[in-house]
């Protein structure tokens, strides 16, 4: 991304009426200049169906990078997305509701589990892995990050990724970067103030 | 055994207040058949650390990392420290802190944990966490995690942490379950 936005929404939050409840008083998003469109790269979904690019199209997705054997971030950060999927029950049409994409860096570990890891926070989310050559794509191609450790003497090792919670449109591009804390009702309105704006540049296009 | 114990003060305590001071664990050493504790018990009292609210969030189906949250309080005068933490039902236990440092999730191992005199310390999502690595048998809600946690003057603090489903932001329980108060 060559330059970005950062948008603080504590201001329309409030002017809806959402402010205060969960002590949170902004969410922070970064949006490129222009959407960007993703590299191509080659994962497999939990189901073991093949992951591209091409899944990015036709609906909206939130995709974030984490490892299952993450005892603390991921799971709370996956939590909280489940949050902002029921949040936005109440804003935007059933057809409109992103698709999750959570991206196992740690595909040793966590290519067995996935499919359980996944349903255990939402049947419709999408769980996706690879080899580190085809990961490395989409994680560069979503600006993220991430390293694995070395093992140490038990065996285990540590995994360290980016922490944000990637916005991309029905076009496949992405839209915008959020970054934790995730209030789930503010992402929400974010998220449903996005599509009503991306609608209204479609119809204009 | 100081987990008997517990359970035993705990059933002695059914409808009463629900704070385990020191006062309340000496209540217990009164009781007939604790007779044969009381020395445990009386080393107890002398702990000033207190674990509150602690709890293990479900993990999703065969993940072995789990985490473990809790508040600990020091009452006493002395600036403590918690040096190391066990659990009978896990292969390991470790005291880590996540970090976002340059928009990356990092996750640090931590020696130890001071508690300053008269302060508070919270594990809490996206910080300082008990990292409990490899259940000896499935962790299910409504299940009890026993933590021992070691404390720089020797001494241990015995928490009971309830397993429970994870909501989107960390609960905030005021039912004071897995308040324990000793040594060992």
């Amino acid at each position: 991304m060559v330059r970005r936005r950062v948008l603080s929404l504590a201001a329309f939050v409030l002017a809806f009426g959402l402010g205060a409840s969960a002590g949170w008083a902004e969410i922070r998003v970064v949006e490129p200049d222009k959407p960007e469109t993703l590299p191509a790269f080659a994962l497999s979904d939990h189901k073991g169906q093949p992951f591209t690019a091409e899944r990015y199209k036709g609906h909206w997705s939130l995709t974030t990078i984490g490892f299952t054997s993450c005892p603390d971030v991921c799971p709370f950060v996956l939590s909280n997305i489940v949050e902002v999927i029921s949040q936005m029950t109440l804003r935007v049409h059933p057809d409109k509701l992103p698709q999750v994409v959570f991206v196992g860096v740690d595909p040793g570990r966590d290519a067995p589990v996935m499919a359980d890891y996944v349903a255990h926070f939402d049947p419709k989310f999408i769980g996706v892995t690879g080899s580190h050559e085809e990961l490395a794509k989409l994680v560069k191609g979503i600006d993220g990050f991430y390293r694995i450790g070395k093992a140490k003497k038990d065996g285990d090792y540590e995994v360290q990724h980016s922490a944000s919670v990637i916005v991309t449109g029905p076009d496949g591009q992405v839209h915008a970067k959020l970054s934790p804390p995730l209030d789930p009702g503010k992402v929400a309105e974010y998220l449903a103030r996005k599509q009503i704006a991306y609608a209204r540049v479609q119809r204009s296009n | 055994m100081t987990s008997n114990l517990y359970k035993t003060c705990l059933g002695c305590l059914t409808g009463a207040a629900m704070i385990l001071s020191a006062q309340t664990v000496q209540a217990c050493e009164a009781h007939a058949f604790l007779a044969t504790q009381t020395a445990e018990a009386k080393t107890a009292t002398k702990s000033p650390v207190m674990a509150m609210d602690a709890w293990v969030p479900v993990a999703p189906p065969g993940v072995k990392a789990h985490a473990a949250y809790l508040v600990l309080m020091n009452h006493g005068a002395d600036l403590r420290a918690v040096t190391a933490v066990h659990s009978p039902q896990y292969a390991s236990a470790a005291i880590h802190a996540s970090q976002v440092k340059d928009g990356v999730n990092v996750m640090q191992h931590l020696a130890q944990v001071d508690l300053p005199a008269g302060s508070s310390v919270a594990f809490k999502p996206h910080g300082l966490h008990i990292m409990l690595m490899g259940p000896k048998k499935p962790v299910a809600p409504g299940d009890t995690i026993d933590l021992a946690l070691t404390l720089d003057d020797g001494t241990t603090v015995a928490v009971k942490a309830e397993v429970r489903k994870r909501g989107a932001t960390p609960p905030m329980n005021h039912d004071h379950m897995g308040h324990d108060h000793k040594g060992s």
